[in-house]
């Protein structure tokens, strides 16, 4: 295979790998390499399916049932396990979740003795059929190849190597040897010679075909994504657009107003301009969480410069280890109506200084609001005011006000939403890994 | 009076900034509105303190390219950021505060009269404690095992170094395939390359990288990068 710089021997080996060995830092699969692994899963468990029917098929047509009895357990057992271990890495691409990277020479050694008993297991449990079977062990190859092909960003061209394989001097030589060996002493030995090649070819060309129809596919599901993807910018340039026109420029022109009829003294014009600033901000943050899962900080800022340019001092605030989070979009929701309410509430009471902790664990997210507003009565709290439909959403117990020297400590839960799922386990051991670091 | 340099892209924003240091703080500020223009504002020194942003929109290059350049240039200058600190910049944040003596961060959205305190204790006390809205972004403690010399782990010998040339070009497609392709290495050697560098590249802050990831990462890190680099390849490599 061509169009490499290095030897095209060095892109077999490398397709011989595999896919893990290239994938690392690939934690989202896309349309194209989940289907392909989906293919690869159902070729792989049809093989084995193949085989363990060919191995019972020749149990029943044996006169000594025992000896074969055994040998058809050891054949299951075998192929179960082989399709297995195949499967496996197939399934977690399907599914979303791939695994982590493999090392290039002990996964292309652990691919290839698995490949090989594979075939070897499949084709000897056989009596007939070997094309069947190297048809279905062919999509097998294809699916597996294009997902290399894919990660290493190499161009399959499918004819081109039907074509390179066909005319390689190893088939021409193969070819010809057996067309000798037929035409000078024809037997049955040369009949499972002519079935193995008619089978090797059929691998190969399903293959093939298996390649180019995933190819295929994946410009389909380009196409399908470029189209959907021109939607959603037209849909959000209009969206902006309306926006830009409804909310900013008619608050620019308020104020540009006040200040050319004198309405307004600076002080209060510059207010404005922050309420607006402040605005815009909670207008950024609705459409980072509504793309997905916004990390803490982001949520935090909008939060944080407010209170700042209304002249509060911030005592303490939460560092990258905790803001560096990512929620899910319902946790970042509640988790800006709680900073917003908590902060609103201990600047409105006259708070000169704020400490904001946040901490997250695998049951929720904890808030927690120090103020030096001097405190108030929790238990006395009105029905209807923001604070108390904020204790209905997060659930009874979930918010509390402690006493401090010169003012109060609210603290507020806010359990994980059906949508949170934890981090991925490497994911949590690497950040322990640079914390430890750091300390 | 101190000298200031201000390395700012937004030329309206940078002036009244710049008139507001001068008239309030008595400073003499010289702004800079392209990271390409401060070699020759440096000739404009010795400067007590450089404020600088960090993105530049209109170049490809970031405020830790600058940073660099003047520290390398002027080392006693005392060095500090202006940001918005919003996720865009983050990453060269967090590289600028473990990479370099950075004496304080101060928020482009901080009250004015703040914002002129920072620079006031940083110019009397040599620092001042970072902005509250940009701590958010930025771990509690500079990662200490980072420095500038460690950026010579990451090249063992010259095949890093000619992976690494290739990835600090941000416009460069980072697939194993190209990748192969433009060094002249076999495919499998360059995942080997990799997988060298995993141990240092976990000081970075890098778990596991994908070739993207690296190849952001040199790219942010270019100014640390290169020299060892270039030490390691003769210019025709």
């Amino acid at each position: 295979m061509g169009g490499v710089g290095a030897p095209a021997f060095d892109l077999w080996l490398a397709l011989a790998a595999g896919h893990r060995v290239w994938s690392e830092g690939q934690t989202n699969p896309g349309p194209r390499e989940r289907v392909a692994a989906t293919v690869a899963a159902v070729a792989a468990v049809s093989s084995g399916a193949v085989g363990l029917a060919g191995a019972v098929l020749r149990v029943r047509q044996s006169p000594d049932h025992t000896t074969f009895d055994q040998v058809l357990i050891g054949t299951a057992v075998a192929i179960g396990v082989l399709v297995a271990t195949i499967t496996v890495h197939y399934v977690r691409i399907a599914i979303g979740r791939p695994g982590r990277g493999a090392q290039f020479w002990p996964s292309l050694i652990a691919r290839c003795v698995t490949f090989v008993l594979l075939v070897s297991a499949v084709a000897g449990s056989l009596s007939f059929g070997h094309g069947t079977v190297g048809a279905v062990l062919g999509i097998l190859c294809g699916a597996d190849v294009s997902l290399t092909l894919w990660t290493l960003g190499v161009e399959a061209n499918p004819w081109q190597r039907a074509r390179e394989a066909f005319f390689s001097p190893v088939h021409v030589g193969a070819l010809l040897a057996l067309l000798l060996a037929v035409t000078t002493d024809f037997g049955s030995d040369h009949i499972v010679l002519i079935g193995l090649y008619v089978a090797v070819w059929c691998a190969t060309i399903t293959a093939l075909a298996t390649i180019h129809l995933l190819d295929v596919l994946a410009e389909h599901f380009e196409r399908v994504f470029d189209a959907y993807r021109r939607d959603v910018v037209e849909r959000e340039r209009a969206h902006r657009a309306h926006w830009l026109h409804d909310d900013v420029l008619s608050e620019v022109r308020l104020a540009s107003l006040r200040i050319t009829s004198g309405a307004a003294s600076a002080e209060q014009i510059q207010a404005e301009l922050l309420d607006l600033d402040h605005r815009l901000r909670l207008r950024q943050l609705d459409e980072m969480i509504r793309d997905g899962r916004p990390a803490i900080y982001e949520i935090l800022q909008p939060h944080l410069r407010r209170a700042q340019n209304l002249g509060v001092r911030l005592d303490v605030v939460p560092t990258h280890e905790v803001t560096g989070v990512t929620v899910s979009e319902q946790d970042a929701q509640l988790l800006n109506r709680t900073l917003s309410l908590l902060m609103s509430n201990a600047i409105n009471a006259g708070a000169c200084r704020l400490g904001i902790e946040v901490a997250v664990d695998d049951e929720g997210i904890e808030v927690a609001v120090t103020d030096d507003a001097g405190g108030f009565d929790f238990d006395a709290l009105p029905e209807g005011r923001g604070l108390h439909r904020l204790m209905r959403q997060l659930g009874p117990g979930s918010v509390r006000r402690l006493d401090t020297t010169d003012g109060s400590r609210m603290v507020a839960r806010i359990p994980h939403g059906p949508t949170h799922w934890p981090r991925p386990r490497h994911e949590v051991a690497a950040r322990e890994a640079t914390l430890k670091a750091v300390r | 009076m101190s000298k200031i340099l201000l390395v700012e892209d937004m030329p309206a924003l940078a002036e009244l900034f710049a008139e507001a240091v001068e008239k309030r703080l008595g400073h003499d500020v010289t702004v800079c509105i392209a990271v390409v223009d401060v070699e020759l504002a440096l000739t404009m020194g010795p400067f007590d303190m450089a404020i600088v942003d960090l993105s530049f929109k209109q170049e490809s290059a970031t405020g830790l390219d600058a940073l660099v350049e003047i520290q390398q240039s002027s080392p006693d200058t005392m060095l500090a950021i202006m940001t918005i600190g919003d996720s865009h910049v983050a990453g060269v944040l967090r590289d600028a505060c473990d990479l370099l003596d950075i004496r304080t961060v101060i928020s482009k959205t901080a009250p004015l009269d703040y914002q002129l305190q920072m620079i006031d204790q940083v110019l009397a006390d040599g620092y001042a404690p970072f902005d509250p809205a940009i701590q958010s972004v930025l771990p509690a403690t500079r990662n200490r095992v980072r420095t500038p010399e460690r950026f010579a782990r990451l090249i063992q010998h010259q095949g890093h170094a000619k992976v690494w040339r290739v990835l600090m070009n941000h416009d460069f497609d980072a697939t194993y395939k190209n990748l192969a392709e433009v060094t002249g290495l076999k495919l499998n050697t360059v995942k080997n390359y990799r997988t060298q560098l995993l141990p240092e590249l976990k000081v970075h802050g890098l778990h596991d990288p994908s070739l993207r990831e690296m190849q952001d990462f040199a790219w942010r890190c270019r100014a640390f990068l290169r020299p060892y680099v270039d030490a390691s390849l003769p210019a025709t490599v």
